[in-house]
């Protein structure tokens, strides 16, 4: 916190510091909610400087964290529905991709892949409640805080989402156990 | 994912609500007694708990950045179709290549072999049981290099922390011994080694290499 009271002090050094702690997070959060990675440099960068611009309105009601992802996580959503405006690509859903086939790899390729696609097919809202939980390692409570919405719906994605991954998955993970 | 189903009620019901976050251990502890009190009666939330908890390291594992960076190109490749090459080869005498270097270059890299051969040591035994094995020539792209066994209590993110910090990649297991085989870059390997071993989660970071068993 001493580093982010020099943020607001606006010490520019202070927050390339901060920037750097942020930017894998950050990063891995929004390619898993967007997967578009120039999307996510865009968002990256207007998360970073609301954060920089606008450091003196965090109130310290959450952590910190959970403030920049908050602001991560709504410009993430802003940047989806410009982007789907602009082009919609309508056939995204239904194309086969021609890259290996899960069954030519390895195991580890082969969920990987598996579970990549399986993540691709739930919505962005849903991905971000399993990225929060099983990558950042964050409770329901804190969230809901970042998602805006009550903990009630963020257990009701988080439900649906591992029924999904699961079914996808039931091969290959009991395989894997 | 539009359908709304009642999960409140039932202990079963909040036990199967919240076995994510029993699971990332982020529960207030009244709710983590629960599930546990819970666990202990219902055979069905037991094996729902291990499926969850081998869903959730393979979510942290995901190599999201390369793979899906890579899915994306990919798909341009193929909408732009296949790649224009030149149609015909460039006669020898009017590629750029000065025609000095082009008959200077063989000879050059005769006149090395010739001295090579010269400073081997005569009669010493040639290496001819040996094979050579290149990287290359690896079942996959990167194998992996070096085994590391964890605590069986250590968390998670303790485990990526240390692979991260080592610069290693998963490439395969839990091997039947609960190992997994990692990647690192060969040129760092001793040092990301000697900096797992120092690792408190870790139990053992061993170096393997192709060819060998782990």
């Amino acid at each position: 916190m001493a580093l982010f009271a020099r943020v607001v002090g606006g010490d520019r050094a202070a927050f390339e510091e901060l920037y750097r702690l942020y930017h894998p997070r950050l990063t891995r959060f929004l390619l898993n909610l967007i997967r578009r990675p120039t999307l996510v440099e865009e968002v990256l960068d207007d998360t970073m400087m609301v954060v920089w611009g606008r450091a003196d309105s965090f109130n310290g009601a959450s952590k910190l964290s959970t403030w920049i992802f908050a602001i991560a996580y709504r410009k993430a959503m802003r940047g989806l529905k410009r982007q789907d405006e602009a082009v919609e690509d309508k056939d995204a859903e239904n194309r086969v991709s021609d890259a290996a086939s899960p069954e030519d790899a390895s195991s580890r390729q082969r969920i990987n892949a598996l579970l990549m696609r399986a993540m691709d097919e739930l919505s962005p809202a849903h991905r971000a409640v399993v990225d929060l939980t099983y990558f950042h390692d964050l409770g329901y409570r804190e969230i809901a805080t970042i998602l805006e919405c009550p903990v009630d719906t963020v257990k009701t994605r988080m439900f649906h989402a591992r029924r999904h991954l699961r079914r996808r998955l039931s091969g290959a993970l009991t395989d894997w156990i | 994912m539009a359908e709304i189903i009642r999960l409140r009620g039932s202990p079963h019901e909040q036990a199967q609500q919240l076995l994510p976050w029993y699971v990332n251990g982020t529960l207030e502890a009244d709710e983590a007694a629960m599930v546990e009190a819970h666990l202990v009666e219902c055979a069905e939330c037991r094996a729902d708990l291990a499926a969850e908890q081998v869903l959730a390291r393979e979510v942290a594992a995901l190599p999201l950045d390369v793979e899906h960076a890579w899915s994306m190109l990919s798909d341009r490749i193929d909408a732009a179709g296949p790649p224009r090459r030149l149609a015909e080869p460039v006669p020898f005498l009017r590629r750029k290549v000065a025609i000095g270097w082009a008959l200077g270059g063989p000879l050059a890299a005769a006149a090395a072999a010739v001295a090579f051969a010269v400073t081997l040591t005569p009669g010493a035994p040639s290496p001819a049981g040996e094979t050579y094995r290149a990287l290359g020539s690896a079942p996959t792209a990167a194998p992996g290099n070096a085994l590391v066994m964890f605590r069986p209590d250590a968390r998670d993110s303790d485990l990526r922390a240390a692979l991260t910090k080592a610069g290693a990649r998963v490439v395969d297991g839990p091997t039947a011994s609960g190992a997994y085989v990692v990647r690192i870059a060969p040129a760092s390997r001793t040092q990301a080694l000697d900096g797992l071993r120092a690792t408190p989660q870790i139990v053992l970071a061993e170096p393997i290499d192709p060819g060998s068993q782990p």
